[in-house]
């Protein structure tokens, strides 16, 4: 197992801030499911109905996002964790590095994706919804979770300064959720709110599969940056 | 080698991409015409209808049939007639009202069948052209508000249906030549005429009577309107507009009063509770794991089976909570014809979905259900429907006649009101009360018979409360005294008995949950009736 994975695994799983973080989302998510609830909600019209499982949906996968890239970037400091610049002086190869980071990113998306589940379960539940919409959503939040938490595991190697980081990853999250949506078509697919849409409208369609991808090779591209980027600093440790 | 499949006639709803349907199982042969009557409704008369065959799940014809909001009309005149002619005046009346000309055949075997129709005349009847139960859906229609019309001369005088002839209020006694006949002004004569006897209770004279059968009205005309002196003869609108016009009592339940339904009702406290609890468990449940998962080898594999566990009870949880959010609540009120031994029943039922899904409603097979706002659903038969439940709550209109043995009568004296209640039914008649003249007067719960005087110092006032009640019933039984009083006053009805059928309690349904209401509503006189 890579290392830096079981390391930050253990860190986001059971360090005390990790505990808080958790629950903080718990607690959102669980808010936003009784607010879900009344029935009166669905009466305005028909589309009510599917509109609030996908309001929740993007809601939770917006949240997962924002959380893995902030853990990832630096925005939300673990403690225990250690950063790309530290590891980039350990004797870990770069690729390692870059791999255990990203694949940090992907557990911890997937980790956060679980835990909301019994919530998405109530949502859908009461909304006569299969519980296979679960796994459906899961198809286009991870990944794009992953994407974004690998671009943040980027923006703390690439950025000394903390104002920068926090710009540019909360510049990317914008760019994604709501920039993405403004694309023409077919383009504003690549957006996750879009791609939820058609999930929970429409099933595990091609173009939910192909957003998935993009979203993974964007995280790939993203390992392999991060490891130039960790050679590059070892190179410059190096160069008197 | 026949063919089972069914038709299936598709009804565009406007703003609705899916139609509304209605199918009926048909066995078709090979190469043998069949007639087959399919009652739709056309919520929107500007798009075309589509009636498809369908066999073993492939459709094997279709047809697009084109309407036009033009042949759109307000009422009908069906006219039972061998000879379709003589109606044509009727388009130039500023009702839309047309003519169909229909022979025994085309008789409804519903009385529902009648909806729309203003006006039935009988001409030409052929009793052994006539099924049973389409003289009882004709008796039944009459009873219930219908006008009825049988023409004279020639035919009338041949008539031999009995169960006809017993409606009409003159008796035909033969044919004779009327020369100047007085009552059809402009006329000139001589005219073909039947000659009648009226009977106890009816009016008119000798040219055609007409009296009250049930809440309709049924109209005996001497003469043949379709003879061709009379089809060209000025003064025809007239009398054609006093038989379309001949004043039938009008039912207290109307489509209105349906509007007291609940569409919705909140989510039950307990199980908000409920999920409120368990949601707190799974919070703690997940951070105690997350503090340990890490101390033990493989310890993080707990966080998502935690996760898969609670996710497997909340879902179910949810589930429950959406099927007890759904529910039916439903009020009849059951409109005595006094005479008939029958009551007209409407029924007002709100299928209280919130979070939708399908749906499948099914009532007695004599039902009538119709939806109030028209919506994409599927009629599998006049009395069942099917379809995704609307989150906004769904509401339809079911009529049915039943039959109820209660009949009353009340006579007026010095010493007050007496009231006599015959109820040879089933049920009590609790939370009983006699309106009269804006005034109520609670009467102890009715079993088989009630014979009181009423205590001239015992009548209250009725006034609406300034908040409907919440109870459904009381809100039903408000609704009707304030239509009560609304109406005009009636020659005939002296009073009105108003209670509720059975316990007072309301009755509950087995798959889910149904609330059903029933109120019965009769009009009092001042004799125990010997006709409808």
């Amino acid at each position: 197992m890579n290392p830096v994975l079981r390391a930050d695994v253990r860190y986001r799983l059971g360090s005390p801030k990790a505990l808080v973080l958790h629950t903080i989302f718990l607690v959102v998510v669980a808010l936003l499911t009784f607010l879900s609830l009344p029935p009166e909600l669905g009466r305005l019209d028909e589309l009510r109905q599917e509109g609030l499982l996908l309001a929740f949906l993007v809601v939770s996968t917006v949240l997962t996002m924002y959380f893995t890239s902030a853990c990832a970037c630096g925005e939300i400091g673990i403690e225990g964790e250690k950063s790309v610049w530290d590891l980039a002086a350990s004797t870990f190869p770069a690729g390692t590095i870059a791999a255990g980071k990203v694949l940090s990113s992907a557990s911890f998306a997937m980790l956060q994706w679980a835990l909301a589940g019994p919530f998405i379960a109530v949502v859908a539940g009461i909304r006569g919804e299969p519980l296979a919409v679960f796994l459906r959503a899961a198809l286009v939040g991870i990944p794009a979770a992953t994407a974004i938490g690998a671009a943040g595991t980027l923006y703390s190697a690439e950025f000394e300064s903390d104002f920068a980081r926090s710009f540019a990853h909360w510049a990317t999250l914008l760019a994604v959720v709501v920039g993405a949506n403004a694309l023409p078509a077919p383009w504003h697919a690549l957006s996750p709110v879009r791609a939820l849409a058609v999930v929970v409208r429409e099933g595990a369609r091609p173009v939910v599969w192909l957003v998935a991808s993009a979203y993974a090779i964007a995280a790939i591209v993203c390992v392999g940056l991060v490891r130039r980027r960790v050679e590059r600093m070892r190179l410059e440790a190096r160069t008197p | 080698m026949p063919v089972d499949g069914e038709i299936v006639i598709e009804v565009p709803v406007q703003g609705y991409d899916a139609p509304l349907s209605f199918r009926r199982p048909v066995r078709l042969l090979p190469g043998a015409p069949q007639r087959i009557t399919v009652d739709v409704f056309v919520p929107d008369a500007r798009r075309a209808l589509t009636v498809r065959l369908v066999a073993s799940g492939r459709e094997v014809t279709r047809r697009e049939v084109p309407l036009s909001a033009s042949r759109a009309v307000e009422a009908v005149v069906l006219a039972l007639t061998h000879e379709p002619a003589g109606l044509e005046f009727l388009a130039d009346l500023t009702r839309k009202i047309r003519a169909a000309y229909i022979t025994e055949v085309d008789l409804p075997v519903q009385w529902q069948g009648y909806a729309g129709v203003q006006l039935l005349v009988v001409r030409d009847l052929d009793e052994r052209a006539v099924s049973p139960a389409q003289q009882r859906a004709l008796e039944q229609w009459v009873v219930q508000g219908g006008r009825l019309l049988v023409t004279g001369g020639a035919p009338l005088v041949v008539l031999r249906a009995p169960w006809l002839l017993r409606m009409l209020p003159a008796d035909p006694a033969g044919l004779t030549e009327v020369r100047r006949p007085d009552v059809l002004p402009g006329l000139r004569g001589p005219i073909s005429a039947t000659m009648l006897k009226l009977r106890r209770g009816a009016a008119g004279g000798p040219m055609g009577g007409r009296w009250r059968w049930g809440t309709g009205s049924v109209l005996v005309w001497a003469f043949d309107p379709f003879a061709p002196e009379l089809r060209s003869w000025s003064g025809r609108a007239a009398i054609w507009g006093g038989a379309l016009d001949a004043p039938v009592r009008p039912w207290v339940a109307t489509a209105e009063i349906g509007s007291a339904l609940p569409s919705s009702r909140p989510l039950a406290g307990a199980i908000q509770l409920w999920l409120a609890a368990l949601s707190i468990v799974y919070v703690v449940a997940v951070r105690r794991v997350l503090r340990h998962a890490g101390r033990v080898r493989g310890g993080w594999l707990a966080v998502p089976g935690v996760a898969v566990c609670f996710m497997t009870v909340m879902y179910g949880f949810a589930l429950q909570a959406r099927r007890a959010g759904t529910s039916v609540v439903q009020a009849s009120i059951a409109e005595v014809i006094p005479g008939t031994g029958m009551a007209r029943v409407r029924t007002f039922a709100s299928l209280i979905s919130p979070y939708g899904g399908a749906f499948q409603l099914k009532m007695a097979d004599d039902v009538w259900i119709q939806p109030v706002e028209p919506r994409p659903l599927t009629f599998d038969g006049p009395s069942a429907i099917s379809g995704n439940a609307p989150a906004s709550g769904l509401r339809v209109d079911a009529s049915q006649v039943v039959s109820m043995p209660l009949n009353g009568r009340t006579a007026v004296s010095d010493a007050g009101l007496r009231v006599e209640i015959d109820n040879r039914g089933a049920l009590n008649i609790t939370d009983a009360q006699i309106f009269r003249g804006g005034q109520v007067y609670r009467l102890p719960r009715i079993g088989a018979t009630l014979s009181t005087l009423l205590d001239p110092t015992r009548w209250e006032p009725f006034g609406r409360q300034p908040n409907p009640p919440p109870d459904v019933g009381d809100r039903f039984m408000e609704e009707v005294l304030g239509r009560l009083q609304r109406q005009p006053s009636s020659p005939d009805v002296v009073a009105w008995l108003v209670g509720r059928l059975g316990d007072g309690q309301p009755a509950a349904g087995q798959s889910i949950r149904v609330d059903a209401y029933r109120l019965v509503l009769m009009p009092l006189r001042e004799s125990w009736e010997d006709r409808p």
